[in-house]
C-alpha cells in the first residue's frame, strides 16, 4: 500500500468523508428516534450538517489564560478519530490489515478523551476543571473492562489482526455478554446519556467543553459524532461479523438503535456510580468471559 | 457562504438568560423547549454555555446587580449572536420603568434583534418571534 492509496483511503473512501457522511446520518437516526420516543417531531435529515458548518462560519473565542493545547486539542481527536474509522472501515471493506491493528485501535480510541483533557485543562475555566477531573475518572473506569472483554475475541480466535478475529469469532454465550460490555463502555467513551458526567449540561453546563465556540466546538462535536457511527461498526465487525453485507447492516442499525434506546432510558449515574459499575461489576463479568473462553479453547 | 448563513439561521442554539424575572417568561420559554411545542424542529436547541450561543434569551428587567453580567455575556457570546428579548419587562421595562432599582432597559445595554411583548408571550407567540427573525435575517 502506497502513500498515495493511504491517503485516498485517510481522506476519502473509509476515512474523513464517509465516516462524516455516515456520522452525519447516524446523528440524524440517534436524535429523531430520541424525538419520537419523547412524542415529538424531532429535527430535519441534515440537522447534524447545518449545526457543522454554522459552527465553522462562528467566531472562535480562545480564552486569554488558554495555551496551545486548547486550539491544538480539537484537531488532534478529530485526526485521530478518523485514523481509527480508516483501519477499522478498511478491515471491514477491503478485508486488509496489520498484526497488532487491533491495539492500535485500542491506544487511538482513547487519544480523543486525552486531546479534550489536555485542552479542556488549558482552558483555564473552572467548571471547564471539574469535567476534566470526571472525564480522566471516566477514562480510567471504562478502558479496564473495555480492553478486557477485547481479550475474549482476541484469545478465542488467537489471532491479533482484526480481519482474522472477524472472520473466525463465532458467536456464544461469552462473546455475547463480552459484546454488550463493549457497547455500554463504548458509550461512555462517546459520553452519552448514562455516563455524560464530564459534560453533564444541567450541572456543569457542557463541562469540558465549556469555553470552546465555533470551528474547535464543531470538530469536537464532530469528533464525537464519527465516534458514535464508528461504535456500531466496532461491535458487529469484531463479535458478530458472520453473514452477508445485509445482514452486516441490519446488525449495524440494530446496534444504533440499541444505543440510542440506552441512552434514552437511562438517567446520568454520578460519577462513583460510574467506577462502581465499570470496576465492580463489569470488569468481574468481563473476567468472568475471559475465563470461559480459555477454558473452552484450551 | 450563502451556505454558511442558511446553516446559521438553520440550527439557532439558544441560551437562556433570566436577568430576575418573575419565571412566568421563564415557563413559557420552558414549554417552547419541551415536547410539546418542540422547536428542535426547527434546529434550536437550549446550550449550558454562552459560547455554544447564537441567540441570547433574555427575560426581565435588568437592575443594578444584573445589568453589567448582561454586557459581559453578550460581550462573551462568539458572533454573529443575535439577542431577543421576551416579555414586556425585556422589551421595555413594563410596570418597572421608574423603579429604584432600574437603570436602564435591555436594549440600552445590547443590540436587541427581536422583542417578543406579552406578559408572559404565549408558546406560539415566543416561536413566530422566531420565525420572524430567521424570516429578517434570511433577507439580510
Amino acid at each position: 500500500m502506497n502513500v498515495l492509496t493511504s491517503l485516498f483511503l485517510y481522506l476519502f473512501f473509509p476515512g474523513f468523508l464517509f465516516s462524516f457522511m455516515l456520522s452525519v446520518i447516524c446523528g440524524y437516526v440517534d436524535r429523531k428516534l430520541t424525538a419520537r420516543i419523547q412524542y415529538r417531531q424531532g429535527p430535519p435529515l441534515l440537522q447534524n450538517l447545518y449545526d457543522f458548518l454554522k459552527l465553522l462560519a462562528k467566531e472562535v473565542v480562545v480564552p486569554q489564560d488558554a495555551n496551545f493545547l486548547f486550539i491544538l486539542a480539537p484537531f488532534i481527536s478529530l485526526a485521530s478519530v478518523i485514523l481509527a474509522s480508516t483501519i477499522l472501515w478498511t478491515a471491514i471493506f477491503f478485508k486488509k490489515g496489520f498484526v497488532g491493528d487491533i491495539i492500535v485501535l485500542v491506544y487511538i480510541l482513547t487519544i480523543p478523551s486525552i486531546a479534550l483533557i489536555l485542552g479542556s485543562g488549558s482552558s483555564n475555566n473552572v467548571i471547564a476543571s471539574i469535567g476534566v477531573a470526571r472525564e480522566i475518572k471516566l477514562l480510567l473506569s471504562y478502558e479496564l473492562p473495555l480492553i478486557t472483554s477485547l481479550l475474549v475475541a482476541i484469545l478465542k480466535t488467537k489471532s491479533l489482526k482484526l480481519v482474522e478475529i472477524m472472520h473466525n469469532c463465532n458467536v456464544s454465550v461469552e462473546t455475547v455478554i463480552a459484546s454488550l460490555i463493549v457497547l455500554i463502555t463504548l458509550q461512555a467513551k462517546v459520553g452519552l446519556v448514562p455516563f455524560d458526567v464530564s459534560e453533564a449540561e444541567t450541572e456543569l453546563a457542557s463541562g469540558v467543553m465549556i469555553e470552546y465556540s465555533g470551528l474547535l466546538l464543531g470538530l469536537i462535536k464532530l469528533t464525537k459524532q464519527i465516534m458514535f457511527s464508528l461504535i456500531p461498526a466496532f461491535i458487529t465487525g469484531i463479535y458478530y461479523y458472520k453473514g452477508g453485507v445485509l445482514a452486516f447492516i441490519i446488525k449495524y442499525i440494530l446496534f444504533l438503535i440499541l444505543m440510542t434506546l440506552i441512552r434514552n432510558t437511562n438517567p446520568r449515574l454520578k460519577i462513583d456510580q460510574v467506577i462502581k459499575f465499570c470496576w465492580f461489576i463489569l470488569f468481574p463479568l468481563a473476567l468472568l468471559c475471559v475465563i470461559l473462553t480459555l477454558i473452552k479453547t484450551v | 457562504m450563502n451556505l454558511l448563513k442558511k446553516s446559521l439561521l438553520k440550527s439557532p442554539w439558544v441560551f437562556h438568560l433570566a436577568l430576575s424575572p418573575c419565571n412566568n417568561c421563564d415557563i413559557e420559554i420552558l414549554d417552547v423547549l419541551t415536547p410539546r411545542y418542540d422547536v428542535e424542529r426547527f434546529g434550536v436547541q437550549l446550550v449550558g454555555s454562552i459560547r455554544h450561543a447564537d441567540i441570547l434569551l433574555v427575560t426581565g428587567v435588568p437592575n443594578y446587580k444584573n445589568w453589567q453580567k448582561l454586557k459581559y455575556l453578550y460581550e462573551q457570546a462568539p458572533k454573529p449572536c443575535f439577542v431577543v428579548a421576551v416579555g414586556t419587562c425585556a422589551c421595555g421595562r413594563g410596570v418597572f420603568k421608574d423603579s429604584y432599582n432600574s437603570p436602564c432597559s435591555v436594549d440600552e445595554i445590547v443590540p436587541v434583534s427581536a422583542y417578543i411583548p406579552g406578559c408572559p408571550p404565549k408558546p406560539e407567540a415566543i416561536i413566530a418571534g422566531f420565525a420572524k427573525l430567521i424570516n429578517v435575517l434570511s433577507k439580510k
